[in-house]
């Protein structure tokens, strides 16, 4: 597969360079092959470069921007993604080119019922609308900068012409606050990609200024998908009872998202019993690799930002580690019905604003202490002398005040108990029946399915002593 | 016939003497000083010189003191049953008997002289009465000074009553506050005590380290003692209060003090002309007025009698066998060498020095006046910055601390030091209460016409350290 694309790829960089003195095509992917093998190795990459890479391109664009090929229709050319909790920026075509307008600006955002801040994103959302496109297509991207500071988009993983690439200074100039910026290339790979900022992008990008850039292949080797899930994972740092995330933040990150939303506001997957689900994963966190992991089932990991893997390089996986920077994409046969958790294996990832201030309580036996101190402090009471998992259902049920703007440790209900999960944290419903404009409810389990309390019979049946 | 001249003479002075004398009057004075004093803002004043027991309306007082004593209260307790106070009006008796002394003539002195002849025959016989003549001229003079005298004594005593109400007023305000920030202190030990005994549990659990609870402990172990301190200035401040009401046994243990006034704003007016009121109504500066006076007539006294401080005339029988001899008499000082040349640059050195001091006073009194209303501004703006700054915002510092603490992102020792820095915020409230109660009660002092007698600005000048003035060079 990959070396099917890599061909392709070169076959029409040739006929597009006109460079049929450069050989043959079997000459031109040894070339590739040592170059890629020898990354490193500057005097390897600066011989085999301009054979390839953007010269070509860049004097296509150039000369000829009418694109080689027509638009990409959604429903026939490529199943449309899904981001959950997200939308697809809307485009339109113009004289043949797909043409798409972001807007860079402040967005009021919420995080989860109770939490919400002030980030910078785009088109009224954070993150950005996903862009969407077919490989082959040109695009045309215009970006308005609404921010109170310049700005710049980078089209994470993309192969352009260098001055596409936007960052800031190295290869354009900065777009300044109310300036409009076009961006056109053509698209010449399929996968998971990302947009953000590449200015200042220790503020932009921890205040939220990206999104998803998914191309569907022209002409897909393996089959479609009959869903298709994009999340961009993010992790932020919104002190409790603040509302504007910290770009400050080096290291401690308290609220952790997908597609910027934290369980329990993360949208859950809805599927039909025996659908073939794609779930593409993109991680442009600051600072956190995130394992994600998904509860019943085997997955393979079919491409990364790279592009796809060939079908004997895919492992079978019930965790993907998506490194920053990368994207991951999965996909399965949705053969096992139920409500299945998916989420960043790190633990802290699942939960919400938890503090590391907070000393560890285990085990301290304070309730004489409590009386001592609520002389003083009528509202006091010790917390965490066995874990925090109580505390979440202390705030639901309101018995106990936070800042105002915070969901510290708090999960949310779910159908047996209190599910004291927050961040990372989202669910797969897979169902015999499913109402496509509706999520569908709690799954009803088939009696004596589900796990409880044992019985009296059951334990001495089994010589169980407890 | 001379002798008769002579008695008929010292008839005539003993009945002026008699229409120039002063009575004696045990209650002399007080009246006035009681009216100086009460048209000054001090409560009634009572005394009953000779009655050793205790007055009779303690007994009353007495059922009140358990009610909360406020500080008007205690002002009027301790100029009722102050001992010390009543024994000042003692010093009206003391100016009072110098001035009927002043108005008494010197009495004329009776002489008699005998002989014994060894040959024997008749005694011889002597008989001389001699009276200081011009002493009847000195008198009113005299009488002059110790009038000046007496009138001073009474602004002086009214002045002692003024700065007993003050010296009340301020241990009152000392001990209020030290009770409160006692309380407070208090709370400060229980929060410290919280915080050690949760650091301990947390130790147990395996959860802290020795050093964390040492630290705990340390801070504990030091509230402790902070809290003795302020038992011991709550004892000392009682105390004190209770020797100024003059409070022994019973009566010393019956009453708690009502909490410290809430410090109303309107009530703060600083008086605009507090420089010339303090002026105009200062004790200190009629009480220096009258000593000039007493120094002008005394220089008066001296230049009139300088050359002849004493004329005696008289008369005298001699019996010389059997023959009396009766003549008068007559003696004058020579000023030869003592023409009074010193007694007069004395005095006239003492009358500058009264007038001298008595402009120091007065620039003394403006200058406390100004610093009195800037301190009174000063600790006004300080205590209204706490009640309404600063505590409102420790107690906001607290909610949030709670709430920080409710979501589990700081610990329960976090929130203990906030409760503690929020009653460490009330104890320096507390002390900036003290301060303003006690500028008002100098700015107060000050308005009735005294200086506040204050470590910080040195006492006005003592009229007492002037040396006594004489009454007489006669004695």
């Amino acid at each position: 597969m990959k070396l099917q694309h890599k061909s392709r790829t070169l076959n029409r960089r040739r006929f597009l360079a006109g460079a049929a003195a450069l050989g043959s095509t079997g000459v031109l992917l040894r070339q590739v092959e040592a170059t890629e093998g020898n990354l490193s190795h500057q005097h390897h990459q600066a011989t085999a470069r301009p054979v390839l890479s953007t010269a070509p391109q860049s004097l296509l664009d150039r000369i000829d921007p009418k694109p080689t090929q027509p638009p990409g229709e959604p429903g026939k050319d490529y199943t449309p993604v899904i981001t959950p909790n997200n939308v697809s920026l809307a485009w339109k075509v113009v004289n043949g080119i797909k043409v798409y307008h972001l807007i860079a600006e402040e967005v009021e955002h919420q995080f989860a019922p109770g939490l919400h801040a002030r980030c910078w994103g785009f088109n009224g959302r954070v993150h950005g609308p996903t862009i969407e496109a077919v490989e082959g297509d040109r695009v045309r991207v215009y970006v308005t900068n609404k921010l109170p500071g310049a700005t710049s988009v980078h089209w994470h993983g993309l192969l352009l012409p260098n001055g596409m690439d936007g960052v800031a200074g190295l290869t354009q100039a900065v777009i300044k606050p109310g300036a409009t910026f076009r961006y056109e290339f053509t698209l010449r790979q399929h996968g998971t990609f990302m947009y953000h900022s590449h200015h200042d992008e220790m503020t932009q990008m921890a205040l939220g200024a990206m999104g998803l850039f998914v191309i569907h292949p022209r002409k897909p080797k393996a089959e479609r998908p009959d869903r298709d899930f994009a999340f961009m994972l993010a992790e932020w740092r919104l002190d409790v009872g603040t509302s504007r995330p910290n770009p400050n933040e080096m290291t401690d990150f308290n609220i952790f998202t997908f597609n910027a939303k934290a369980f329990p506001a993360t949208a859950p997957m809805a599927v039909r019993l025996g659908e073939r689900v794609r779930i593409r994963l993109a991680n442009v966190a600051a600072m956190s690799h995130h394992p994600i992991h998904l509860h019943g089932y085997q997955f393979r990991v079919t491409e990364t930002d790279g592009g796809q893997i060939p079908l004997s390089a895919q492992q079978r996986e019930t965790s993907v580690l998506v490194a920053i920077g990368q994207s991951r994409t999965i996909e399965f046969v949705a053969d096992e019905p139920g409500d299945w958790a998916m989420h960043c294996h790190m633990t802290h990832h699942v939960m919400n604003q938890m503090g590391d201030k907070f000393p560890n309580m285990i085990g301290v036996k304070a309730a004489e202490v409590d009386a001592q101190v609520r002389r003083l402090l009528p509202d006091y009471m010790t917390m965490g002398h066995d874990g925090m998992a109580e505390h979440g259902i202390h705030l639901d049920t309101g018995h106990m005040k936070v800042p105002e703007n915070s969901i510290p440790m708090r999960g949310g209900p779910g159908p047996f108990d209190y599910i004291t999960m927050g961040g990372l944290l989202t669910v797969l419903k897979v169902r015999e029946e499913l109402d496509d404009d509706r999520a569908p409810g709690w799954y009803q389990h088939p009696k004596g399915t589900v796990a409880s309390t044992a019985t009296v019979a059951e334990l001495q049946r089994d010589g169980i002593k407890v | 016939m001379k002798c008769q001249i002579v008695f008929g003479l010292v008839i005539l002075m003993t009945g002026l003497q008699g229409c120039a004398t002063v009575a004696v009057d045990p209650h002399a004075g007080f009246p006035q000083v009681a009216q100086l004093v009460n048209d000054r803002g001090a409560p009634e004043l009572t005394w009953t010189p000779g009655v050793e027991e205790s007055p009779p309306r303690l007994d009353a007082i007495s059922s009140r003191l358990a009610e909360g004593l406020t500080e008007e209260e205690a002002v009027r307790i301790a100029l009722l049953n102050n001992r010390e106070l009543q024994a000042l009006y003692a010093r009206l008796g003391i100016a009072h008997a110098d001035l009927v002394q002043a108005s008494l003539l010197h009495n004329p002195v009776i002489g008699v002289t005998s002989g014994f002849p060894i040959a024997g025959g008749i005694v011889d016989l002597g008989f001389g009465l001699a009276m200081d003549l011009i002493d009847f001229l000195y008198t009113p003079l005299r009488k002059r000074v110790a009038t000046a005298r007496f009138e001073e004594a009474k602004l002086r005593v009214a002045a002692d009553v003024l700065d007993a109400v003050w010296r009340t007023q301020t241990a009152f305000y000392t001990h209020q506050a030290n009770e409160q920030a006692l309380e407070m202190r208090r709370q400060v030990a229980a929060a410290t005590a919280a915080s050690f005994n949760l650091a301990q549990r947390l130790r147990e659990a395996g959860n802290l380290r020795e050093l964390d609870v040492a630290t705990e402990q340390a801070l504990a172990e030091e509230a402790k003692a902070d809290l003795r301190f302020a038992e011991i200035a709550t004892r000392d401040s009682r105390e004190r209060l209770n020797l100024l009401m003059g409070l022994s046994g019973e009566h010393a243990l019956l009453w708690t003090v009502t909490p410290a006034r809430l410090l109303d704003p309107r009530e703060a007016a600083t008086n605009a002309d507090l420089e010339a009121r303090a002026m105009k109504q200062s004790l200190d500066l009629a009480a220096a007025d009258q000593l000039i006076v007493a120094a002008a007539e005394n220089v008066r006294l001296d230049r009139a009698s300088a050359l002849f401080p004493e004329v005696v005339v008289g008369g005298k029988g001699e019996r010389d066998g059997r023959e009396w001899e009766p003549g008068p008499t007559f003696i004058l000082p020579l000023p030869l060498f003592d023409r009074g040349q010193a007694r007069i640059a004395r005095a006239q050195a003492e009358l500058r020095q009264a007038r001298e001091l008595r402009t120091a006073l007065a620039v003394r009194i403006a200058a406390i006046a100004r610093s009195t209303r800037a301190r009174l501004e000063g600790y006004r703006e300080r205590a209204l910055q706490y009640r309404d700054v600063v505590l409102p915002v420790r107690q906001r510092v607290l909610e949030q601390t709670q709430l920080q603490y409710n979501a589990m992102q700081i610990g329960p020792l976090d929130l203990l030091r906030a409760k503690e820095q929020q009653i460490e915020a009330g104890i320096r409230y507390i002390d900036a209460l003290r301060e303003y109660w006690l500028a008002q009660a100098d700015h107060t002092l000050l308005l009735a016409g005294r200086l506040p007698p204050t470590e910080a600005a040195p006492a006005a000048p003592t009229l007492e350290q002037l040396p006594r003035l004489p009454f007489s060079t006669l004695q």
